[in-house]
């Protein structure tokens, strides 16, 4: 489908990293209201299906431009750059030992889980606030490098930022294993 | 020349009131509800029973009985009634054995279906015929009400779905309702339904917590409403909890009481279900009560039944914390609690749930009948009898969807909680040189494990170019539309080939067991089976000219002249053969051709909207 040529130009923002979030959910708003099946649901087959694949393609953009991995990742490809992320971090000899060394904490807290409640939610809670400091760390550190227009650089924090939300998408899965023991 | 197309007779007035209908198709009772004179009505049937029991009998004559007067059969012939059908609809034959342990009914599985069939005197049905028997009936009460004397048939119909529903189960209960003969404006989920009849989309605002806890299922959901769209923030629940598990708990308490050894004759169990599910209902008015078996008396009161209940009630209010963080928000930042299910009116329930909000849910309207009235709400809307309408009720999927990768892993394509309709394109390749075909595994769920999953569908791609191995490309797009189904198309991108998918549903019914199915339901008169064929055509045919001539008239500078001579031509060919054909397969044939000339007008018109629609938002912009 031909909406737009990019998801940016579809929801009408400067393509960039730091977004108008609020313009960006009403803007959704507008695009589910003219396109959702619903508004064509006593209509023909046709109508169904324009309608199904228009809201499918305005989903999927606006599911790219909220998440910040996504919006970034899409940043690049707008770019030229093709981000394969295979190998990237381990150029970053720090970050690779910051990355052992949550992996070993993750471990430690899924052992405390069955042990000690409250130590496990302490140790979540800590881990859960230096994953939101280093992810806007790398995130500061991919704006500055994509706004000088150093777009094959960007790809490192791109990476890290990979691992961080995979990071944080682990710690989640521990605090729901607490949300169960309750 | 195309004025012809709006003359009467030949297509609906423009302002004629359409007949919508929305049923709620519960796992033990089922309703159904229309709007009249702009308010939404539970309609009864002739007993005024506004309340349908989901139940269905055959007898050994082949007839169908359904609802309350199928009620008296269930003790007398446990067997040959079905109960709580619902529990196996989308459900394969081992759920269905463990399920079916505490049910009476005998299990047969036809070869290779997958599906469970159930015996009875007059056959095996499925779970998708049985559920049809119920939509019929309840389709046949609203027709009767509605079309005052004349006869006249129903344009469409809301059919609510426990949110928790995965694919297959949805996909199920759409193919009763094509059975039943119904057209499926929309399936939607019962929470959103309860928050729709509380008319809260009237509100500005607000965040809302539905806990839905009925015979059996539990479902608890957490929406979002603003500016009259409502959003599915998350979705939680346990499609094996509910009034049900209340009243086996009672029984298990009862004969833990008496002593009395755990296994029961089918009928005794049913007579004791009973028991218990009166006594649960009089707790909800007076203190205390009493139970009757073994001729000995067990008092039950408030307290005992909060203790027996009280594993069950912990298992729900753990799925709404759940549901609460899944949407990012704490219990205190819920602006309304709405209470839905018949088993919502145990006094223990009310208390655990307000405990959790802070609050007193609302409880204003019946349990029972609030999601049949948010349903007809939005049946009355989607059907076309309000266009000025702006509420939209937007959802998201239930469980994460994935496919089989090596070592019996499950890799996610859509995750739990994404705003549907969505489309996911995936690439494969191939592992051998020549290889030109390549199997597909698609399952929902969240574990890893492709045990863990429920396997919804396996397909092939078939007509893969030879090439060497890892060479080939293959799109596989799926798409997920508003009602949560799932449609897979393949393409192969070296070379363009467009690979076959054949799907075979893992739990649910392909395309040809519905029609065996429908024509075995016509099998005493095979006209009708044509004549409904020929009807539905017609139908479709009506409403593809009804949306062309408007759109032709409002955008035809988007077409070439060529182009809009193509489309007028098909268009007239099309209204020709809607009038003269036999054949619903020469109508479908000339819609067909009529979608092809029009498929990119279609596109371009939306790309249109879609450009004006944010051009004026911007000039709001600049106003305000």
């Amino acid at each position: 489908m031909d909406l737009s040529e990019n998801f940016f130009a579809l929801y009408q923002l400067e393509p960039g990293f730091e977004i108008d979030m609020a313009a960006l959910k009403s803007t959704h708003r507008q695009l589910q209201m003219q396109c959702h099946p619903d508004k064509f649901a006593a209509g023909s087959a046709q109508e169904q299906r324009v309608a199904v694949q228009a809201m499918a393609y305005v989903n999927q953009a606006f599911d790219t431009l909220s998440v910040n991995v996504k919006r970034a990742e899409y940043l690049l490809d707008l770019a030229g750059i093709e981000s394969n992320l295979e190998n990237q971090t381990h150029q970053d000899p720090m970050f690779l030992m910051q990355q052992m060394e949550w992996r070993e904490e993750l471990a430690e807290l899924r052992q405390l889980l069955s042990r000690d409640e409250a130590a496990a939610e302490s140790k979540l809670q800590s881990l859960m606030s230096n994953q939101k400091k280093l992810e806007k760390q790398i995130e500061a550190d991919f704006v500055r490098l994509y706004e000088q227009g150093d777009y094959p650089a960007c790809v490192a924090p791109l990476a890290k930022m990979h691992f961080t939300s995979k990071f944080a998408k682990e710690l989640r899965a521990a605090e729901d294993e607490l949300l169960d023991l309750d | 020349m195309l004025l012809q197309i709006s003359e009467p007779g030949q297509s609906a007035k423009p302002h004629e009131r359409k007949l919508a209908i929305g049923i709620d198709l519960g796992t033990s009772n089922s309703v159904v509800a229309t709007v009249r004179s702009g308010e939404p009505v539970v309609l009864a049937d002739e007993q005024d029973n506004s309340i349908c029991p989901s139940l269905v009998h055959y007898t050994a004559e082949g007839g169908v009985v359904v609802g309350q007067a199928a009620s008296e059969k269930l003790l007398s012939d446990p067997a040959n009634t079905i109960n709580s059908i619902k529990r196996l609809m989308g459900r394969g034959v081992e759920d269905s054995a463990s399920l079916g342990q505490s049910l009476p009914y005998t299990f047969t599985e036809k070869e290779g279906s997958g599906v469970p069939y159930i015996s009875t005197v007059a056959g095996e049905f499925s779970p998708i015929e049985i559920s049809s028997e119920i939509l019929k009936h309840l389709a046949a009460l609203g027709e009767r009400s509605l079309s005052s004397g004349s006869a006249s048939e129903l344009d469409g119909a809301v059919i609510t779905v426990p949110a928790y529903f995965d694919e297959a189960q949805r996909q199920a209960t759409k193919d009763a309702a094509t059975l039943a003969g119904l057209k499926v404006l929309r399936l939607l989920n019962e929470p959103t339904a309860a928050a729709v009849a509380y008319g809260l989309d009237k509100q500005a605002e607000g965040l809302i917590a539905v806990y839905d806890l009925g015979g059996g299922t539990f479902d608890v959901s957490i929406l979002r409403l603003s500016k009259g769209v409502f959003e599915v923030l998350s979705t939680g629940g346990d499609s094996a909890l509910g009034g049900d598990d209340f009243d086996q708990a009672i029984v298990d308490w009862v004969l833990n009481e008496s002593a009395h050894a755990k296994t029961l004759e089918p009928v005794e169990q049913r007579a004791l279900l009973l028991k218990a599910r009166d006594a649960k209902e009089q707790l909800a008015g007076s203190h205390s009560t009493t139970i009757e078996f073994n001729n000995q008396l067990f008092e039950l009161n408030r307290e005992t039944l909060a203790e027996v209940l009280q594993p069950l009630i912990s298992r729900s209010i753990k799925s709404c914390r759940r549901a609460l963080r899944d949407a990012d928000i704490s219990a205190e930042d819920v602006d309304n609690v709405v209470l839905v299910g018949g088993s919502t009116r145990t006094l223990a329930v009310r208390e655990a749930v307000a405990n959790l909000f802070g609050q007193e849910p609302l409880s204003d309207l019946d349990p029972d009948r609030v999601v049949a009235l948010g349903a007809a709400i939005q049946a009355d809307i989607l059907v076309g009898n309000k266009p000025d309408s702006d509420m939209l009720l937007l959802d998201v999927i239930p469980l994460s969807l994935g496919i089989e990768t090596m070592g019996g892993l499950v890799e996610q394509i859509i995750s739990r909680n994404t705003a549907i309709p969505v489309a996911k394109a995936q690439e494969f390749t191939t592992f051998k040189d020549g290889q030109t075909a390549m199997a597909v595994h698609v399952l929902q769920g969240e574990r890893d494990l492709v045990s863990a999953c429920r396997s919804l569908a396996r397909f092939e791609l078939r007509g893969i170019p030879p090439m060497v191995a890892g060479a080939a490309k293959i799109r596989v797009v799926f798409q997920v539309d508003a009602d949560g189904l799932l449609m897979v198309s393949a393409e192969e991108l070296t070379s363009g080939v467009k690979t076959s998918v054949d799907i075979k549903p893992s739990y649910g019914l392909a395309d040809d067991d519905i029609s065996r199915m429908l024509q075995d339901s016509f099998s005493h008169a095979k006209d009708d089976m044509k004549a409904r064929a020929l009807r539905e055509q017609q139908v479709e045919a009506e409403r593809v000219l009804e949306a062309l001539v408007p759109a032709l008239e409002a955008d035809g500078d988007l077409l070439s002249e060529q182009e809009r001579q193509t489309i007028v031509q098909a268009m007239e060919a099309l209204l020709q053969t809607r009038q003269s054909a036999e054949s619903p397969r020469d109508i479908e044939a000339a819609i067909e051709v009529v979608a092809q000339c029009t498929d990119d007008f279609a596109a371009r018109r939306m790309d249109r909207s879609i450009k004006s629609a944010l051009a004026g938002q911007n000039l709001d912009d600049i106003d305000s």
